[in-house]
């Protein structure tokens, strides 16, 4: 069993991807050896109402709910969330993904306590992205907006029963993220945006940090071999499986 | 993944005077046969000193004296400095034995005290290793587009230029020196968005495009990840990892 933690299927506006279907990122998966994802749609990055993206999500991979997990994401800024959350959670979907960055809001905002305690009340998980795409290549007609790492640690240190996968943060923010973390919260991060450092999952798992991580591909917006490559290389077999499923099922029981 | 071996990395900076263990350590685990190095400084700046960048070379010379089998290098210099960094780059290939000259952000590649350099190298069979972004917040002011690139390329056709990082923003990059068929790509940094290879090859064709990793900087795994993903036939692949800058180091790229 493998998993990965961070896929996206769907049209992303400003470039022509390779996988875009379900049945794309299926055969991907099955190229790189790899047997479920977590996966969201581009849809619900962009579009203004998230629970039709979330709609098309499951309509898209239904033939394939064997290998791939929805979370869809969701806008808590934009009126009517808690609506659109009821009926999300009524598709059968484990977690919830937000992109603060792209939907305009801080992890800061206020707005966000009512939808936590519906995180809780409704046993989701949390993926938070800090970012999808390189911030020196975003299109001209994008305005993204950061996400602090002071503002992912509060999150994560203040809500100790919600299990969190945080994604998209490059090797010095997983360094500084995961080395205060509280022992007991129930927190991932995957490896998708590590490349800045010779053997980074080394330097990580040497930290006695390799209990917090997971493989996170990105793909369809990055290869999946460049995130894989690097776990699969490790020379402790136990350190690989950790990243590729153990850690998963750790926090996750009975969802793989 | 099978294991793929015999790769030559174009593009590698040394971490302070030399490059640590734990980098030979990724070679060897990711099937690297070379590297191309150079150095950027023991502290990097943007604008390097006279004094900075000629004990930033004499770091490289020790390191192609230590390991000749696996480290090529390149004289990196600020061109700003006219004639310190043309004796320089003389040095770097007559003394230390470098076999390209590595430009970074002192200045635009297209501003006049560049060229004796360029004039230099190519008289000397060298190559240039250029960096170059384009990005979305704004470049560096001594930073180098990959238009610049294009425009210096145009300047000297016979000159071998690798602009690296496929232009930073590789949309952009690949078509600016899509018309300039001395100058090949190199792969490395740490942008892995999809499609970026298959783009390269598709525009450029396989023969221009090179292997990198910008290690330290980077890793050599998603860097490697990058090629494996664009899912090329294995012949394109031994291209890119190795047998184009084969023929650039042998002065056959060109002919």
């Amino acid at each position: 069993m493998s998993i990965d933690a961070l896929t996206f299927i769907g049209p992303w506006p400003f470039r022509r991807l390779k996988i875009r279907s379900a049945d794309e990122l299926v055969k991907e998966l099955d190229r790189l050896g790899l047997d479920k994802a977590l996966v969201s749609n581009y849809q619900g990055v962009f579009y203004k109402d998230s629970l039709i993206a979330a709609e098309e999500l499951m309509e898209e991979i239904h033939p394939y709910r064997e290998r791939l997990i929805p979370v869809p994401s969701l806008n808590p800024s934009i009126y009517g969330w808690e609506a659109d959350l009821v009926d999300i959670v009524n598709m059968g979907v484990p977690g919830i993904r937000l992109i603060p960055g792209y939907h305009g809001y801080t992890l800061e905002d206020k707005l966000l306590s009512n939808f936590l305690q519906l995180v809780k009340e409704n046993n989701l998980f949390l993926q938070v992205l800090a970012r999808i795409e390189d911030e020196r290549q975003h299109h001209w007609l994008t305005h993204v907006g950061q996400v602090s790492l002071r503002s992912l640690q509060d999150l994560v240190y203040g809500n100790k029963d919600i299990p969190f996968i945080i994604s998209g943060l490059r090797y010095l923010e997983i360094v500084t993220f995961l080395r205060e973390l509280p022992e007991d919260s129930q927190t991932l991060a995957d490896i998708s945006w590590i490349k800045g450092q010779v053997l980074p999952i080394d330097e990580l798992i040497d930290m006695g940090l390799g209990k917090r991580l997971v493989l996170g591909t990105g793909q369809s917006f990055h290869y999946g071999d460049s995130a894989l490559l690097m776990v699969e290389r490790l020379e402790d077999n136990t350190q690989k499986e950790d990243i590729l499923k153990n850690n998963m099922e750790r926090l996750f029981p009975g969802l793989f | 993944m099978d294991m793929r071996s015999g790769i030559i990395d174009v593009h590698v900076h040394l971490r302070g005077d030399g490059l640590p263990n734990k980098f030979w350590r990724a070679v060897d685990r990711y099937g690297v046969e070379k590297v191309m190095v150079s150095s950027l400084g023991r502290v990097w700046r943007y604008i390097p000193t006279v004094d900075e960048f000629r004990e930033a070379n004499a770091d490289v010379a020790r390191l192609i004296k230590e390991q000749s089998d696996r480290v090529i290098g390149y004289v990196y210099v600020n061109p700003c400095y006219e004639e310190e960094a043309l004796d320089e780059v003389k040095k770097g290939f007559q003394v230390y034995g470098c076999k390209g000259l590595k430009l970074w952000v002192s200045c635009i590649c297209t501003d006049p005290r560049v060229e004796p350099l360029v004039e230099w190298v190519t008289e000397n069979n060298g190559f240039i290793l250029l960096h170059s972004w384009q990005k979305a917040k704004g470049n560096l002011p001594g930073e180098s587009t990959p238009a610049d690139v294009a425009t210096l390329a145009k300047r000297y056709p016979n000159t071998v230029f690798i602009m690296a990082h496929i232009g930073g923003d590789w949309e952009r990059g690949i078509k600016a020196v899509r018309n300039c068929p001395n100058v090949l790509i190199d792969t490395c940094g740490s942008i892995t968005s999809a499609g970026a290879i298959e783009r390269a090859v598709k525009y450029l064709g396989v023969r221009r495009v090179v292997y990198g990793s910008d290690a330290c900087g980077n890793d050599f795994g998603p860097n490697i990840g990058k090629i494996y993903g664009a899912c090329l036939p294995e012949e394109d692949e031994r291209k890119i990892f190795k047998e184009n800058i084969e023929e650039v180091l042998a002065g056959r790229w060109l002919k």
